[in-house]
């Protein structure tokens, strides 16, 4: 049984906010993360910074990362999950699972050891991970898991840093608060199969080109389709589509595809990208400036796309450009479905309101951040510091003694 | 000193790094008294056996060679504590990301790890003493500035966590209708009509100077929220039918109802307003138009629905009957017929579409509200548009250049009304970090030294953090609760009067000329000066990454680029370095603001004192990289090495001009001025 | 403050090149906080002028130092060893401090590294601009507190000469008139009836084109009449 004052689940950029602005006030914390490494979301996205940062806010995340080392500081638990919250304020229970990482990270050094000898390639480095920099085992890749007894990186590892044990352990922590900041679920873009993702080489979805970025640089993009150099993003991809189910703006499409398309722009000699929206959200700070004035590369149309297909000299894209309130068709290499935010992945026990997002939550139990409705990730910053405040509000209702405070 | 000289801990990280350094080498690195070799220096076991053997052999000063995680850092922490060292004569130095795994062949990645390790034995041997940290007994109390939603969101936070809060209202501070003034120090008190003029100290201790009907008082105020509101210039209803959406807001606002509205055709105009709040009261004002009975038309060409339920009251007025109608590319036109306005515009597919309406409202969300006085009297700089804090600062929602300054709501940029409360809320608890009452320790990142300082006022007038004020005393004062140890001021000081803790002047010399000489390296050094928010992290996934790059690129951390001086980038130069290469953040995402701009300045100003002197100018560059780009880092660490490859000994041969540096000679009879120019501020 | 500049590298060389021993005094007051010639410019000129003649094969010896102020000859007194060890001396002060190092330390040659340009006041990091000629006669009192000898370029006191443009001067046309500038802050002043009276000729043998000028005061004194002769 683990204590703490105030349990934050979820440990992307409102999470780590929160968690830290309420370590910083004395209380103890803990935040849980359900993946391995911390970070959420923007911990994996690219910087689109062309000649000049475009305010995308990448860099927040990094930062917030890097500033979990301040003392006093949050206790950060991955690969655990919540499966259940119940209680009422100032004691509520979590039942935490926690899924064997078959290395201890507070043993692993990321020497590289065992990456290594492991014949069949299951320890990943996780390179680009910050937090924790330590290794994980790929259980079902093992070889252990057809009954081979190799236990080669056990023998490599001079830190004793290896478990190969699989399962998990259980575990339960009390709090007097809980801040979900669960984050969001990125619309799954093969729902629309019209636009063909998933089914279509060269269609891909925004957060597959964020990714991609930020690992293999623009030699993403040629992966995609070799010298592929006709792009067209298409927005509202799960977003203000009642069809769908999704009837909200997921806020931050409009300016991540514009991002997107500015910094392949600038990066890829004879890129051409074009936009293709319902009406462009252009209000997040520096945006609209970067609307205003469009490189020659890129191009705006107003109409989204009924459909995808495979031509013989690229993918067709078949839009109604409102504009002019004729019928189109353009070819193109890549297609970048622009998709909207889900609601977060449901921690047990917790109400869910429309689309999934957390609106409604019992007292003290506060939403930060994209779980609570789309945020860019400036935004979420801001969040994490408005679910501290009311979490600690929650407290000095409580008039319970919190450790740290006067 | 006791004699021994600085003690050097290497750790072969388990023996991972066996075959990838000459471990031999490394420990005969010249200066160094006892070595000892470890495999687990980050571990329990092993960072306590490195006490243990610190203490003994009675060092100072330590070096410890190891990697570049925290683990390592934590561990130094804790054989600094236990050895009784002073922190800032331990550090680590990372020769596993940064050479050996960086650098494939052995002997080159050990010369860079000599080097790199007597540099840090240079710099520790100038380091000054750690400060003891400052005092700060936050006053618990909170100014707001602006009764707005967002700024009433903020102040009602505050009350609930227990904090004082007072909130002025400089609409009505010059108006004869202003209510009684209350006591602005009594808490819970209402709004109180009056001017900011003047804030002076750091972040939880500030004294607010207050301009009320009572007359002048200053106020003990531990954080200033800003949160005011575009002035309400509300029309008589009825006598006017063109309306700003602001002006109809309130006015339904303070009328209740508007009977004289019943039936009758409202037109909203926001072709130019694409801003969700814009959205939200223009949706709220149509529907209950409609629901009473009414007609509403909404003219738009980006309904902007990016904010929380906007997209769904969108839908909710469309059933409810109100009209949209989008417009492309020209303005509607407005003309007038028997005392109604006509409005026409083109709609695609529709050709000429005319609608009659009895009232107009235009969309102006976007007019900031006046701010020149408030950001005047904060020192927090403006943007072009009008609204705050400066250009540079508009990513982090809340948080202004100044800290303890906090600005939101409409005045930072025009926001929705559920956007307006939790950026309230978010500033009520970054506020209360810095206003919360009881004691708290704020570490010195800056020394002045009394003796050289000429009160110039350079420093002052550099600071990004307003950090720097005129004291009582015989030098310029540093507030530490202001200071974010950028090391601006350090570069600037003309009188070399500013120590930085964490980099003193002099240390970052000393550190240079180590790191230019010792062991050959595949070429003449590059010495490349990074930002240690943005350069040093992506170096630091390129060493994780295994990424390759040429070894003789030699990479100093500094706090940020605004702290190099041209001598810094001349005397590589001098001592034959190839390139010096200055790496930060860009324009708009350093956090100390200036960083690369005066890092440009300072390089433009070596390089033409590195061209009189026949060195080659052109070999200082600057670059912009972002903390998680690796990519753009690898490629201009691989170009920056190739174009040295190319340069050869061609380099010196190619004489910079000393031109430009001295400005035209006065006249005798003018008026002269002297301008620099790398110091050169529009006036 | 008195505002300087540095002279160009070239012309510095050129004085110090007969010399291989060479003493540089930086100034901690004016000429520090105008950027010419404190600390570290000191340390700036001496890096340079020993790298320039290292690779010139002619390797130059300098010591570097910095005064509090050389207009005090107690600030100098101290630095007789390190003079005494020089060939030559360059001072990084204003022309003051430059004169009181050679009457100090009559023995050495004593040069100047800067240029003493006027006095004046810092308008932005890195500009300055003259204000005062110390002309012995102040009246600023007269002119709303911009004075016309320094900011008129033909120093007139009865107003414009007639010549200027678009409120620029003639001489000069990129500064402002300073008559101008007077009757504009004059007319904010509401003091526009001053510009009527006559301003008399100014005494100008008391201005620095008469003669060799000293100020006396009895009251601070301290000097005997003995220590003088």
């Amino acid at each position: 049984m683990l204590t703490c004052t105030a349990l934050v689940v979820g440990s992307g950029v409102a999470g780590l906010t929160a968690a830290q602005a309420l370590a910083a006030r004395g209380l103890s914390v803990m935040v849980v993360e359900q993946g391995s490494v911390v970070g959420g979301h923007a911990a994996g996205y690219a910087c689109k910074a062309g000649a000049d940062c475009v305010l995308c806010g990448v860099c927040l995340a990094a930062q917030g990362i890097r500033s979990l080392r301040a003392a006093p500081g949050p206790v950060v638990r991955v690969d655990t999950s919540v499966v259940a919250l119940e209680g009422s304020p100032g004691r509520f229970t979590a039942r935490l699972v926690q899924r064997a990482r078959g290395i201890d990270v507070a043993r692993c050094t990321a020497c590289g050891l065992c990456v290594r000898v492991c014949p069949v390639g299951a320890i990943s480095p996780l390179p680009w991970a910050e937090e924790p920099r330590a290794c994980v085992l790929d259980f079902d890749a093992c070889l252990r898991a057809s009954g081979n007894p190799c236990a080669l990186c056990r023998e490599a590892c001079p830190f004793g840093a290896v478990r190969l044990e699989p399962g998990t352990r259980e575990d339960t922590v009390t709090a007097a608060v809980v801040v979900v900041a669960t984050g969001f679920t990125p619309f799954p873009a093969s729902a629309k199969s019209r636009f063909g993702y998933g089914r279509l080489p060269g269609v891909i979805t925004t957060m597959d080109l964020e990714q991609g970025l930020r690992q293999q640089g623009t030699a993403y993009l040629e992966h995609q389709a070799p010298a592929g150099r006709r792009l067209a993003f298409v927005h509202c991809v799960g977003s203000r589509d009642v069809a769908a189910g999704r009837g909200w703006c997921s806020q931050v499409c409009c300016p991540t595809a514009l991002r997107l398309a500015r910094r392949l722009a600038g990066d890829v000699p004879d890129l051409e990208a074009t936009l293709f929206f319902m009406d462009l959200q252009r209000c997040a700070p520096g945006i609209a400036r970067l609307f205003r004035v469009l490189p020659p590369e890129i191009h705006l149309v107003r109409g989204l796309p009924a459909e995808v297909r495979a031509g013989t000299g690229g993918l067709v894209v078949t839009y109604e450009d409102l504009a002019t309130a004729t019928r189109c068709q353009g070819e193109f290499d890549v297609i970048v479905l622009a998709v909207g935010m889900d609601g977060p992945p449901s921690v047990g026990g917790l109400p869910e309101g429309t689309g999934g997002f957390l609106t409604d939550l019992p007292r003290g139990v506060v939403a930060a951040g994209a779980c609570g409705g789309p945020v860019s990730i400036a935004e979420a910053a801001a969040e994490g510091l408005r679910a501290a405040g009311a979490a600690l509000k929650t407290l000095e209702e409580l008039a319970c003694p919190v450790p740290g405070r006067h | 000193m006791s004699g021994t000289g600085p003690a050097l801990i290497i750790c072969t990280c388990g023996g991972a790094l066996a075959g990838r350094l000459v471990f031999d080498r490394l420990a005969a690195t010249p200066g160094f008294g006892p070595v000892m070799v470890t495999q687990d220096f980050c571990m329990p076991e092993g960072w306590r056996r490195a006490a243990v053997w610190c203490r003994q052999a009675g060092a100072d000063v330590l070096v410890v060679a190891a990697c570049g995680t925290p683990a390592a850092t934590e561990a130094l922490g804790r054989v600094a504590t236990a050895a009784g060292l002073d922190a800032h004569r331990a550090t680590v130095v990372d020769v596993r990301e940064a050479c050996a795994w960086v650098h494939p062949e052995p002997r080159w990645a050990t010369a860079k790890g000599v080097r790199l390790i007597a540099a840090a034995a240079a710099g520790l041997t100038e380091a000054v003493r750690t400060p003891p940290p400052a005092e700060i007994i936050p006053s618990g109390r909170v100014l707001v500035v602006g009764p707005s939603r967002a700024g009433l969101a903020a102040a009602g936070r505050l009350r609930e966590l227990g904090c004082q809060v007072v909130v002025l209202d400089p609409s009505r501070s010059d108006s004869s209708r202003a209510s009684p003034a209350g006591d602005p120090t009594s808490p819970d008190s209402v709004p109180i009509p009056g001017r900011l003029l003047e804030v002076t100290g750091q972040a939880g201790d500030f004294t607010a100077r207050v301009e009320t009907a009572e007359g002048i008082l200053d106020l003990r105020v531990g954080a200033v929220i800003v949160a005011v509101e575009p002035p309400a210039h509300v029309p008589p209803p009825d006598t006017s039918s063109l309306l700003t959406l602001l002006a109809m807001e309130r006015w339904i606002a303070t009328a209740g109802t508007t009977p004289s509205l019943h039936g009758k055709t409202v037109a909203f105009l926001l072709e130019d307003c694409p801003w969700p709040s814009a959205t939200e009261s223009a949706l709220s004002l149509a529907l209950s138009l409609v629901r009473q009975g009414g007609r509403s038309l909404i003219y738009y060409r980006d309904l902007g629905v990016a904010g929380r339920g906007l997209e769904e009251r969108f839908r909710e007025a469309r059933h409810a009957g109100v009209t949209f109608i989008r417009m492309e590319s020209d303005p509607p036109r407005i003309g007038e017929r028997d005392g109604r306005w006509v409005v026409e515009v083109d709609v695609p597919g529709l050709g000429l579409f005319a609608e009659t309406a009895d009232v107009l409202v235009r969309g102006d969300a976007a007019r900031p509200p006046d701010l020149g006085d408030l950001a005047e009297a904060l020192r927090v700089d403006l943007r072009p548009d009008g609204r705050g804090p400066g250009e540079r600062m508009p990513l982090e929602p809340v948080f202004t250049e100044r800290p303890g300054v906090f600005w939101i709501g409409p005045s930072r940029s025009p926001c929705t009304v559920d956007q307006a409360i939790r950026h309230g809320e978010a500033a009520a608890m970054a506020a209360l970090a810095a206003a919360a009452p009881g004691r708290r320790a704020v570490s010195v990142q800056a020394i002045v030294d009394t003796g050289r300082c000429a009160l110039c006022l350079t420093c002052l007038r550099v600071c990004p953090h307003r950090a720097v004020t005129i004291g009582d005393g015989p030098a310029i004062e540093v507030l530490p609760a202001a200071c974010q140890g950028c090391g601006v001021c350090a570069a600037a000081c003309p009188a070399g009067a500013i120590q930085m803790v964490e980099a003193p002047g002099r240390r970052l010399l000393a550190e240079l000329d180590a790191l230019l000489s010792g062991p050959a390296l595949d070429g003449d050094p590059i010495i490349m000066f990074a930002c240690a928010n943005s350069a040093v992290p992506a170096a630091r996934t390129l060493g994780r990454l295994r990424h390759a790059y040429a070894d003789r690129i030699l990479l100093v951390s500094v706090p940020c680029l605004g702290r190099i001086e041209p001598e810094h980038c001349l005397r590589p130069l001098a001592a034959g370095a190839r390139r010096v290469l200055l790496c930060g953040c860009y324009d708009r995402s350093c956090q100390h603001l200036v960083g690369p701009r005066r890092a440009r300045m300072a390089a433009e100003r070596a390089a033409v004192v590195a061209g009189a002197l026949g060195l080659d100018g052109g070999a200082i560059q600057t670059a912009s990289v972002a903390p998680v780009d690796w990519h753009r880092l690898a490629a201009l660490l691989d170009a920056v090495a190739a174009v040295a490859e190319e340069g050869g000994a061609g380099d010196r041969a190619a004489r910079g001009e000393a031109a430009g540096e001295r400005a035209a000679e006065g006249s005798a009879a003018g008026e002269r001025t002297v301008k620099v120019g790398t110091g050169k501020v529009a006036a | 403050m008195i505002i300087a500049e540095r002279k160009p590298l070239e012309a510095i060389a050129g004085m110090m090149a007969p010399y291989r021993k060479v003493l540089v005094v930086g100034c901690g007051t004016c000429t520090s906080i105008c950027f010419a010639g404190g600390a570290r410019e000191v340390a700036m000129l001496g890096s340079l002028v020993r790298l320039a003649r290292q690779s010139q094969g002619t390797p130059v010896e300098i010591a570097e130092v910095t005064v509090h102020r050389q207009c005090d000859a107690e600030y100098l007194l101290p630095l007789a060893p390190q003079v005494e060890a020089a060939e030559a001396v360059f001072s990084m002060a204003c022309g003051c401090g430059v004169q009181l190092l050679a009457e100090t330390f009559p023995a050495r040659r004593v040069f100047p590294a800067l240029d003493t340009k006027f006095m004046g006041v810092t308008v932005a990091p890195g500009w300055w601009a003259e204000r005062c000629r110390g002309c012995g006669e102040c009246v600023l009192d007269r002119t709303g507190g911009i004075c016309p000898i320094t900011r008129c370029s033909k120093g007139l006191l009865n107003g414009p000469c007639g010549g200027y443009r678009n409120g620029k001067c003639e001489v000069d046309p990129s500064i402002d008139c300073g008559w101008l500038l007077i009757f504009e802050r004059l007319k904010a002043l509401g003091e526009l009836e001053a510009l009527r009276a006559i301003n008399g000729p100014k005494d100008w043998s008391v201005s620095a084109a008469g003669r060799p000028r000293s100020v006396v005061r009895e009251d601070v004194r301290t000097y005997t009449e003995e220590a003088t002769a």
